[in-house]
């Protein structure tokens, strides 16, 4: 799985601390999400997209290999 | 907050308590000694850097956990477990191959476990938890 964290945060132009205070998470948490370095549970993800106001689908990309 | 205040604790209690056999030891200190006090020296500077990260992550008004601390924490948890069970198999073998107090098997062990539980910690952090 992948996300475009990153890009939605710099458009809508929050720091990954920003970021993490709205979803109540460390900071560290989005660091390794934007790494893809960790799959967030459906409530963290619901959260962050929420916070940009998309859909989940549209942060997260679901690859089926 | 508070596993910052346990961590902080548990660290100075054992520096204390090593600082205390130090000083007791009459024979001069050899390698085995030296080697025990540098892996426990390493083991307190992570404890205190843990505690660190949680005082100063408190300051920021950052959660004292979060989803992915806890997955951390239980990852390591579970995998030093399985790894610390092959070490006291390996211990048991190495008693009968080297003449050992049954103080000094303890004592290795106990020391093995946390250093295991160390290295799973920054493995786990290394490659990440992704679920896939």
């Amino acid at each position: 799985m992948t996300n475009h964290i990153k890009e939605y945060r710099a458009r809508h132009d929050l720091t990954q601390d920003d970021l993490a205070k709205k979803v109540n998470v460390r900071r560290e948490t989005i660091v390794f999400l934007e790494k893809n370095k960790y799959n967030p549970s459906l409530k963290l993800a619901h959260d962050i997209a929420s916070v940009f106001g998309v859909t989940i689908e549209e942060i997260f990309i679901f690859d089926n290999e | 907050m508070k596993r910052a205040v346990i961590a902080l604790s548990v660290s100075l209690l054992v520096l204390a308590t090593t600082a205390f056999w130090f000083f007791k030891v009459e024979e001069s200190v050899k390698g085995p000694e030296v080697l025990t006090f540098g892996i426990i020296i390493v083991l307190v500077g992570f404890g205190l850097y843990f505690a660190y990260r949680r005082f100063t992550g408190a300051k920021r008004g950052e959660p004292a956990e979060d989803e992915l601390s806890k997955k951390v924490m239980q990852k390591t948890a579970a995998w030093s477990y399985y790894i610390s069970l092959y070490m006291w198999v390996f211990m048991i073998w190495l008693k009968d191959m080297v003449t050992l107090d049954t103080e000094q098997v303890l004592g290795a062990g106990i020391l093995s476990m946390a250093v295991i539980f160390f290295l799973c910690w920054i493995v786990i952090r290394l490659r990440g938890i992704r679920n896939d």
